[in-house]
């Protein structure tokens, strides 16, 4: 019989990849997450993508339901999941085992983290596609944004590593459930305990953030600085956290040890710079300004080429509005034929963006969860142009009758007939506006009367009427008992 | 020779089994209810009650509740389904097969736990609301826990004792979404106001259901538990 000498060594160092490979195998197969996959779907289906689908299809408002609903509603889960999984040892009392088995106890639990975040993505990221996909088949312009899929990405790292750090330290049956708790109220209760404290800016780093308005990274790109500073935050969580369970696990391994105090050290200061660059952030109409990670070139209007419709006053919009188009030259149409050829009326009706509507600076929220709701216009320019900026726009999905574009309508009336720029209308005004509008029920008795009067006269009267008192009424020269 | 002589000789009887009662004597019945609780760790269980009803008279204290709005009820809920889950992973039996040969006592003590558990969370969380104003009172409190713990109940004998938070947290995120959504099913009961019967209703039924079901089979032995 013949001994073939094979030294140990380096048959261990040969096969090591292939054991580690294995044992993430092992994990994957087996992980908690597999058997929450379909409920993690019907969540995804009756939260999330509902509540895109009640948008209208733009990219980037569709894409703030991955950060408001998506990534909170699969987080709790997965901290459950991930503590559930870190306390397997302890639980079955096997750490000891596991501790001088072959493979450093810092490798077995790295596998079974790994296994359990990359179920966590592959769900994650799933999600993401069928969103996107149905978002790519109604949406006319752009392209998908990936910044807040990195940060939902980012945020699921961070809650899968700490809820996975409870359980190998805190080991126990009531860990799983309690890691999702605490999940939940950090994403609901302290975040928004922060704005109340003296600096609210800290707040932004809650992934749940505010809806941004209709036009958001239409005519100007979105800032990514927001995302930036989130991914940083965590993260640098989740590298923190897996550095300090290489600390806690490292079994006498010198070597180990270190590598895990340096991680650790590089995601805790990951962290405290996302938390100090949150400190600096400024809320601006087109996002949120970071002035350390801010690039300028972003500031920049998107070029675009406008989709008009040839009327007596062509009505003209950004791509991305094409689908709209049809029912907002609708709306404008009796006004249009109204106006049209009157002295001081527009030669085009232009779309602009809502983020030169100085209200929408004032109602935007760093954490309110709602879409800002009205529409504004401008009479500029010579030629006249009336920019009209749209900021909510019903959802595709629903019949274009269930919500009519009034406001539009208003805001049209308004520039046209309104008072000049940061002056109040008088009552003639209003009267002439509302019976325009057919709305004089809103207005006090004798503007309501006059306004009623007005509404009476046949369109051919009204309109030789405004041809030779418009300049006046504009004016604020008109008074009420003048009306027909 | 005898097990007992057994231990006689190696003078572990004292120390391990003091004091054998008589079977049927109220000193057996109160021993086996203390196993019986320390084998489904409620004393911990109580512990994690209590940290609940800490963090709501908290919420409560520091105004971490809005006034008024849907948000109202999202924190209540929030702790309410906390409680509910932590009362479904008290089913998860350590024994298995070994304790359902042998407990005949077994349906007993798990209807006597989840409803002493049940009423507890109840307490505790009225109490941490006890002198502050709570979105829709203890009448709340009491439909919501017995509600959310009978789907947790219902979860632990599908899928065991030990992943059974699951289904709470499942109904907890339906929940934020109904309250959000202005929801109005008798089904998601936290959306409807204290005094609405369907709710109670419902409510109630799928605590009996839980119960019932946990009490006749116990909670679902899993092999990768």
């Amino acid at each position: 019989m013949t001994s073939v000498a094979v030294p140990l060594r380096a048959q261990s160092e040969r096969v090591g990849p292939t054991r580690r490979a294995r044992l993430l195998r092992l994990e994957l197969r087996h992980s908690t997450m597999i058997w929450l996959l379909p409920l993690l779907g019907a969540l995804f289906y009756f939260d999330a993508f509902r509540t895109a689908a009640g948008y209208p299809p733009f990219w980037f408002v569709r894409s703030s339901v991955i950060l408001n609903h998506l990534v909170p509603d699969f987080s709790l889960f997965v901290a459950g999941v991930a503590a559930w999984t870190g306390s397997r040892d302890g639980r079955r009392e096997t750490v000891d085992l596991v501790t001088m088995a072959a493979q450093p106890r810092c490798a077995t639990a790295l596998a079974s983290f790994a296994a359990t975040t990359s179920w966590t993505l592959a769900a994650f990221l799933g999600c993401v596609a069928v969103l996107y996909g149905a978002t790519a088949t109604q949406a006319s312009w752009g392209g998908p944004p990936w910044w807040p899929v990195a940060a939902g990405a980012a945020v699921l790292c961070a809650f899968c590593a700490l809820g996975f750090a409870a359980g190998l330290l805190l080991p126990g049956r009531f860990t799983a459930p309690l890691a999702a708790l605490v999940t939940f109220l950090v994403l609901i209760v302290a975040f928004r305990v922060v704005i109340h404290e003296s600096h609210p800016t800290f707040a932004l780093l809650s992934p749940m953030n505010s809806v941004p308005h209709g036009d958001a990274g239409v005519f100007f790109h979105y800032f990514p600085d927001l995302y930036i500073v989130q991914i940083m935050f965590f993260a640098g969580i989740a590298i923190a956290v897996l550095g300090g369970l290489g600390l806690a696990t490292a079994s006498g391994s010198r070597i180990v040890w270190r590598t895990a105090a340096v991680v650790t050290a590089l995601g805790l200061a990951a962290a405290c710079t996302g938390v100090g660059l949150a400190g600096t952030a400024r809320v601006e109409a087109d996002g949120v300004v970071i002035p350390a990670v801010h690039d300028a070139a972003s500031d920049r209007p998107i070029a675009y080429t406008p989709v008009c419709q040839q009327r007596a006053i062509p009505v003209c919009v950004q791509p991305a509005f094409r689908a709209y188009l049809p029912d907002l030259v609708a709306t404008l149409n009796p006004l249009i034929h109204q106006f049209a050829g009157l002295p001081g009326a527009p030669v085009r009706v232009e779309q602009s963006s809502s983020s030169t509507i100085p209200e929408l600076s004032v109602a935007l929220s760093t954490t309110e969860i709602d879409t800002l709701v009205g529409a504004s216009a401008t009479l500029t320019g010579n030629p006249l142009v009336l920019h009209l900026a749209l900021t909510e726009l019903p959802s595709q999905s629903e019949p274009p009758s269930s919500q009519p574009l009034a406001i539009e309508q208003a805001a049209f009336v308004d520039a046209f007939i309104g008072p000049a720029e940061g002056t109040l209308g008088d009552p003639a005004q209003a009267a002439i506006e509302a019976a325009l509008l057919h709305s004089a029920s809103s207005l006090p008795t004798p503007a309501a009367q006059a306004a009623n009067r007005f509404a009476a006269l046949a369109p051919n009267v009204q309109r030789a009427w405004l041809a030779s008192h418009l300049p006046a009424l504009r004016a604020g020269h008109i008074a009420l008992a003048q009306i027909p | 020779m005898t097990s007992a002589r057994v231990r006689t000789r190696a003078g572990a009887e004292s120390r391990i089994l003091h004091h054998l009662p008589h079977w049927g004597s109220a000193a057996a019945g109160s021993r086996l209810v203390r196993l019986y609780v320390a084998s489904r760790r409620v004393p911990v269980a109580l512990g994690a009650l209590v940290g609940c009803s800490l963090v709501l008279r908290a919420a409560l204290e520091w105004h971490w509740i809005p006034s008024s709005g849907p948000l109202t009820q999202q924190l209540p809920v929030l702790l309410e389904a906390g409680t509910a889950s932590v009362i479904a992973v008290t089913t998860y039996s350590p024994f298995g097969e070994p304790e359902r040969a042998t407990g005949r006592w077994l349906p007993y003590l798990r209807f006597g736990t989840a409803g002493a558990l049940t009423g507890i969370a109840v307490g505790l969380l009225s109490a941490g609301a006890a002198a502050a104003h709570l979105p829709g009172g203890t009448l709340d409190v009491v439909r919501n826990v017995a509600g959310i713990t009978g789907i947790g109940l219902i979860s632990a004998a599908v899928i065991g004792g030990g992943l059974s938070w699951i289904g709470p947290m499942a109904y907890l995120v339906l929940s934020e979404d109904a309250i959000l959504n202005d929801w109005r099913t008798p089904w998601v009961w936290p959306t409807r106001p204290s005094q609405d019967a369907g709710a109670a209703l419902c409510a109630a039924l799928v605590f009996v259901a839980g119960a019932s079901i946990i009490t006749a089979r116990g909670a679902r032995q899993r092999a990768a538990e």
